[in-house]
């Protein structure tokens, strides 16, 4: 079973983020080449923005390595965000604005997740 | 990053960098953003229509007012997820929700390719670099229908099945039960049938576990507990929807799923069944290898990867023992589910002469053109003509919302005219032609309704409690001859492709209507829309 990703290992793995977004845009870019670059470059940020991100954050704490970690995260946080997104319209709360606001609060719980059961970790290792 | 992780990262790219191309990339001609929905249809422009429903309204929960004869209270009653996705996707990238809808379902089917890669992988690297010539068979006829017809539903809940897939590999993952239930969640919430699929996988894993003898009690305790907890937090998030499916779905068109009835793909109807035939050839009987060892590998190690593409294989067969329908969607995705079978086979031949990793990688590579050489041709869809498109527009741009317009004839219009925010009705061609043989126009005509009407109009009158307005009003609109005159517009179209014959008679028709108080207002060369100044009364003596 992998540990727990330190801070150190985050930095790393936000490097491969980064990658991963530069191959997703040029893929895009050439995959719709009639399109203007700037709409396969906005495509794909609302495509990380939305899901990447979000369930990067989200699987945080699964104790996985980091290419499981991005599967099952991407995967639950499209679930958990088309699910939320569906019952906060039928709240009342207009979908135009879901796709700012939710990814928000799936980083927010992930990096909180993430900062409760790395602090425990962290005890353990200094006891 | 060793030089093995640098081959399969480059593989990857590769691989999933062409699938883009080939597919979403050809499918939607190259370009993003499409005014029209790149459907060829009824399913894809249905969803299609939805999406932008969602994105407009801002939520589902009822279904456009244009699609249930002119209710507007009248619950949305498919599964919401995906609708909702896609318009918030559309609304964050900025494409239109008809594009969005491409997108979403092109890249996250490329993405359960990927997951279905990943999971190949946690059994033998080399395997799952040999699986993904496969692949490529998702956009090779029949295969690619799933995607230009647009199951929609299908795709978005097969890729959560996926990704379930994929967790019966993480035995070790913290609180599995979490993104379980979240996942088990969102196949209840997009397209029901997976979930029933999911719960027969269960099944199937455990029960080939045990009979294999590979389910020590400890292992048989975890899955039993976290499925338990899983599937209650799953009923938690898919509570409202499942009332909704019970009282719609269920209640009303239940018989058909709950009815076993065998049916073979060529009696199939409208719908292109793919065969394990239409992998051609050489992939099939590599597959049928591929099967047959899996099955011997299984009695050793019953991975997951080999337990899923053993049960999908059984799912997509299921129509000879009264699946049919939902049998033949999971076909569309056997490309990624049965990947495993080809890999194997080519793996068996293969490591007799290399042990390294740039091998399967090269051959892979070597197979995806030999595929995409041999079986692949670009295909796209887009029942709509740009002529027709302007006319849609102007019908929801100028006329009220709620006037009446009734297409006389036209290409694709069964399919196509449902994405109009009008309450539009189709005259029905049968009975065009019965007019042409009889040699004279009647005013009492039978049109087709461009509705969602397989719920009877269903609504909500509290949590468990629905009416259905299909039932309790005496609606004319279904089945029964309408006043032709009783219209508020009429749209004729000048040239069909496809029947010219219907064309001159409706043009005809049209000459008569205009004699009458009705008047053009607006045409080009493919389309010209009449108004009728005088409704209900006589335009055609």
């Amino acid at each position: 079973m992998s540990v727990l990703p330190d801070k150190e290992a985050i930095k790393k793995e936000a490097r491969w983020l980064a990658i991963g977004f530069i191959a997703l845009s040029i893929a895009l870019i050439i995959a719709f080449r009639q399109s203007p670059w700037s709409q396969s470059l906005r495509t794909a940020a609302a495509l990380y923005w939305l899901f990447v991100l979000p369930g990067y954050a989200l699987a945080l704490c699964s104790r996985q390595g980091f290419v499981e970690r991005f599967i099952i995260g991407v995967s639950v946080q499209t679930a958990v965000i088309g699910q939320a997104s569906y019952f906060a319209g039928l709240w009342g709360w207009h979908v135009a604005t879901h796709g700012l606001v939710l990814p928000v609060v799936s980083i927010a719980i992930g990096v909180y997740l993430w900062r409760k059961y790395e602090a425990v970790h962290h005890h353990s290792r200094v006891q | 990053m060793n030089k093995d992780h640098l081959i399969e990262l480059a593989f990857l790219a590769l691989v999933f960098g062409s699938l883009l191309f080939i597919g979403p990339g050809a499918v939607l001609q190259h370009q993003l953003d499409h005014e029209t929905p790149q459907f060829g249809a009824v399913d894809g422009l249905l969803y299609a229509m939805l999406s932008k429903h969602v994105a407009e309204t801002g939520n589902y929960r009822y279904n456009p007012f244009y699609a249930v004869a002119g209710f507007k209270d009248s619950i949305a009653y498919h599964p919401p997820v995906l609708m909702h996705i896609v318009a918030m996707f559309s609304h964050v990238s900025g494409l239109n929700p008809y594009s969005s809808l491409s997108v979403i379902l092109g890249v996250f089917v490329l993405f359960g390719a990927f997951v279905m890669y990943w999971l190949i992988r946690s059994y033998n690297k080399k395997i799952a670099m040999l699986s993904v010539p496969v692949f490529v068979f998702l956009y090779v006829f029949n295969f690619v229908i799933g995607y230009i017809w647009g199951e929609a539903l299908l795709l978005m809940g097969s890729f959560f099945l996926i990704a379930l897939f994929f967790l019966f590999d993480k035995q070790g993952l913290t609180n599995w039960w979490i993104p379980a239930g979240i996942l088990i969640g969102a196949t209840i919430n997009t397209h029901t049938s997976e979930t029933i699929f999911f719960y027969g996988f269960v099944a199937f894993f455990l029960g080939m576990k045990l009979l294999l003898r590979q389910l020590p009690k400890s292992e048989r305790n975890f899955w039993l507990k976290q499925v338990a907890l899983a599937t209650l937090l799953a009923l938690i998030i898919g509570f409202n929807y499942l009332i909704i499916f019970y009282n719609g779905y269920y209640k009303i068109t239940g018989s058909s799923y709950t009815s076993f009835k065998a049916v073979r793909p060529e009696e199939s109807g409208a719908i292109r069944v793919p065969t394990v035939y239409q992998f051609s050839k050489p992939v099939f009987y590599a597959m049928l290898i591929g099967a047959a060892i899996a099955l011997v590998l299984a009695r050793k190690h019953a991975h997951p990867a080999l337990l899923t593409s053993g049960f999908m294989f059984m799912v997509g067969m299921s129509n000879y023992v009264g699946f049919h329908y939902r049998a033949f969607q999971q076909r569309f995705l056997w490309p990624i589910t049965l990947a495993l079978f080809f890999g194997i086979t080519i793996y068996f031949i293969v490591k007799r002469f290399s042990a390294k990793l740039v091998v399967p990688a090269m051959l892979g590579l070597l197979l995806i053109g030999y595929v995409v050489h041999a079986h692949y041709n670009p295909v796209h869809t887009d029942v709509i003509y740009p002529s027709q498109w302007e006319g849609f527009k102007w019908v929801e741009q100028n006329t009220p919302e709620s006037a009446r317009t009734l297409f006389l004839y036209g290409d694709s219009y069964s399919q196509s005219l449902r994405i109009i925010k009008r309450l539009v009705f189709l005259l029905d061609p049968n009975d065009l032609a019965a007019m042409a043989q009889e040699g004279k126009l009647r005013r009492m005509i039978k049109t087709d309704p461009i509705l969602m009407s397989e719920m009877y109009l269903i609504y909500r009158k509290g949590l468990f409690d629905f009416g259905y307005y299909g039932k309790e009003q005496n609606l004319t609109i279904f089945g029964a001859p309408i006043d032709l005159c009783g219209y508020d517009y009429y749209v004729v179209d000048r040239q069909s492709a496809y029947a010219p014959q219907f064309v001159q008679l409706t043009v005809q028709m049209a000459n008569v209507l205009l004699a009458h108080n009705i008047t053009p207002v607006f045409q080009n060369d493919q389309i010209a829309i009449l108004k009728n100044n005088n409704v209900g009364g006589e335009c055609l003596a």
